[in-house]
């Protein structure tokens, strides 16, 4: 393993640790564990266990699963502004979320959320392939992802406005900007497999993406035609960002950050910045949690408002470099 | 001996029925240098693509080495041939050595010697070991087509397709890539090559394939292709072929 890529992994350990002992109640950990050790029932136990282990998983694992998704999407479009976000991929995620939950659908079986999630996002980054061909420009392409992310998000707001639900606006809030914060270990279960699954195809793709570097045609004389991985990456993606959707909301630019943060690093080969993607997401969210979490207010910052601090101006930044 | 190459009544049409390439039949053998003439539309790149498995086959049949071309894995297929596209694209900056690399994905040997060997004997065999390190999209359109022909070799292809790899070369690379090609094909490639040039058809092919308005119009050597009233038929230019000095000298044009 290069030194780097193992320096990320150190990252990653010292800022989930760092996540684990952040939080609004000063517990001390090492009593929580031996409290945990000895099967001793007691407030720092419950809170470490419950309150801040699903949490600093989550974040873990979102960032992860957000990041390697962005990766995919901008290897599949070759476009380098893609990402989940971006795109309308997540917030179409959102949607159907939003549709099952409050309807009361995600009641007749343990994986009804994360599923509708998934098929938003899948049907999101097919509609996204079908542009590809169409839209010539990459810049056209993150505009049609605007108008998708504009519409889902319209549309989630109809949606909640429409459900028997009297926190309606606080939830717009919490599927919009997104959010670990308050989650539970069922809630960590519910993503696992899907991430999972997700993780595996993307990295099943990882030559495939390298060889579409060339452009298609050149992908399918190297022995790597798109029409046998497309399903592949549709899917992975969808898993991915349904899964870290129906848990934490639409988190914003994980997905564009990370991969461009690390492609110099990876001098630009897809298949690697992917396996690099996944730790890079994960330090990215699990950074900016802690953030939020010491950041001076009244009130939690939301995490998708941080991100979407540091990813707005980046897009900007990027939009630029690209122009010139 | 079995062709590398063998396609019977291949015919390309778009979805709306346009007929793209009407029923061609070829053969490439090993150690034979085919070229492919004609005019801009005439359909030379549909009939490589289509040989090159990119655009789908509706009718007709394609052996590769002897074998049924569908009944090939992509994998076992990118072992065999080679394509070197006629706009070389890279969707990222990627050092020069990389984009080679990128030739031995089938093999899965990047970055085991027998793969590291291959890339480094490709870009010495186009002279573009000096460029290994540098950005590729930083080289002028004739570097560019370089690298990209390193990459098909690096891939040890026993046929290569190549269209108008010539194209954006000045003229001593151009004949130094047409040497390249005849070098290989003296090794047991089988080449078969676009070219507009048909000096260099003449001077480095066999035998020449000329289409015309998506048909096969004439096949053999180039003296017998390139003759006064093929010219006049495909190009509507009075050209005639010295073959001492294997130059085409047009006299005239409409």
């Amino acid at each position: 393993m290069k030194p780097a890529l193992l320096g990320l992994y150190v990252l990653v350990a010292g800022l989930w640790l760092l996540e684990l002992a952040s939080g609004a109640s000063g517990i001390n950990l090492a009593a929580a564990l031996a409290d945990w050790w000895h099967n001793t029932a007691s407030v720092a136990r419950i809170i470490l266990f419950e309150v801040r282990l699903p949490r600093a998983l989550l974040a873990l694992l979102v960032g992860a699963a957000l990041a390697s998704s962005g990766a995919a999407l901008q290897g599949l479009l070759r476009n380098p502004l893609a990402s989940p976000d971006m795109l309308g991929v997540s917030q179409s995620a959102a949607l159907l979320a939003v549709c099952v939950l409050y309807f009361g659908y995600s009641r007749l079986a343990w994986f009804v959320l994360p599923l509708a999630a998934l098929c938003g996002a899948a049907l999101a980054v097919l509609l996204l392939l079908q542009l590809t061909r169409r839209l010539a420009s990459a810049q056209a392409l993150i505009l049609a992802g605007i108008a998708l992310t504009a519409l889902t998000s319209a549309l989630t707001t109809f949606a909640l406005d429409y459900a028997p639900n009297p926190y309606a606006l606080q939830e717009v809030y919490f599927w919009m900007l997104g959010s670990v914060a308050n989650r539970s270990n069922a809630e960590v279960l519910l993503a696992l497999p899907f991430f999972g699954v997700g993780t595996a195809l993307l990295l099943s793709c990882r030559r495939c993406l390298d060889a579409l570097s060339l452009g298609e045609d050149t992908a399918a004389t190297l022995g790597y035609p798109l029409s046998q991985y497309r399903w592949r990456l549709i899917v992975g993606v969808a898993c991915n960002v349904g899964a870290a959707v129906a848990v934490s909301g639409s988190i914003g630019f994980v997905g564009l950050i990370v991969p461009h943060v690390l492609r110099p690093l990876v001098q630009s080969q897809p298949g690697r910045l992917l396996w690099w993607s996944l730790p890079g997401g994960s330090v990215l969210v699990l950074l900016a949690d802690v953030l939020v979490q010491h950041l001076p207010g009244t009130q939690e910052l939301q995490l998708g408002v941080l991100t979407a601090l540091l990813g707005a101006p980046f897009f900007l930044y990027l939009l630029l470099k690209q122009r010139s | 001996m079995t062709p590398l190459l063998s396609a019977q009544d291949l015919s390309v049409h778009t979805a709306d029925g346009q007929v793209l390439l009407k029923p061609v039949s070829l053969q490439v053998h090993s150690g034979e240098v085919v070229g492919v003439i004609g005019a801009n539309g005439a359909g030379k790149s549909t009939l490589l693509k289509a040989l090159a498995g990119i655009r789908p086959v509706p009718n007709g049949s394609i052996q590769l080495a002897g074998q049924e071309a569908p009944t090939l894995s992509s994998l076992q297929r990118a072992q065999i041939l080679g394509y070197l596209e006629q706009r070389p694209q890279l969707h990222w900056p990627m050092q020069v050595q990389q984009v080679v690399a990128l030739a031995r994905l089938s093999f899965g040997d990047r970055e085991l010697p027998d793969g590291i060997a291959a890339i480094a004997a490709a870009l010495a065999a186009t002279s573009m070991t000096a460029f290994s390190q540098r950005d590729f999209l930083q080289l002028s359109e004739g570097e560019k087509l370089l690298v990209n022909l390193a990459r098909v070799l690096a891939g040890a292809p026993r046929l290569l397709l190549a269209d108008e790899p010539t194209a954006a070369l000045d003229p001593a690379h151009q004949h130094r890539v047409m040497q390249l090609l005849r070098q290989r094909a003296a090794a047991g490639m089988a080449v078969l090559v676009v070219l507009h040039d048909l000096t260099l058809a003449a001077r480095y092919c066999d035998r020449l394939l000329l289409l015309h308005k998506g048909a096969l119009l004439a096949e053999g050597t180039p003296a017998a292709v390139l003759s006064s009233a093929n010219l006049q038929h495909a190009f509507h230019i009075d050209a005639v072929l010295d073959t001492a000095s294997h130059a085409v000298i047009i006299r005239t044009s409409h």
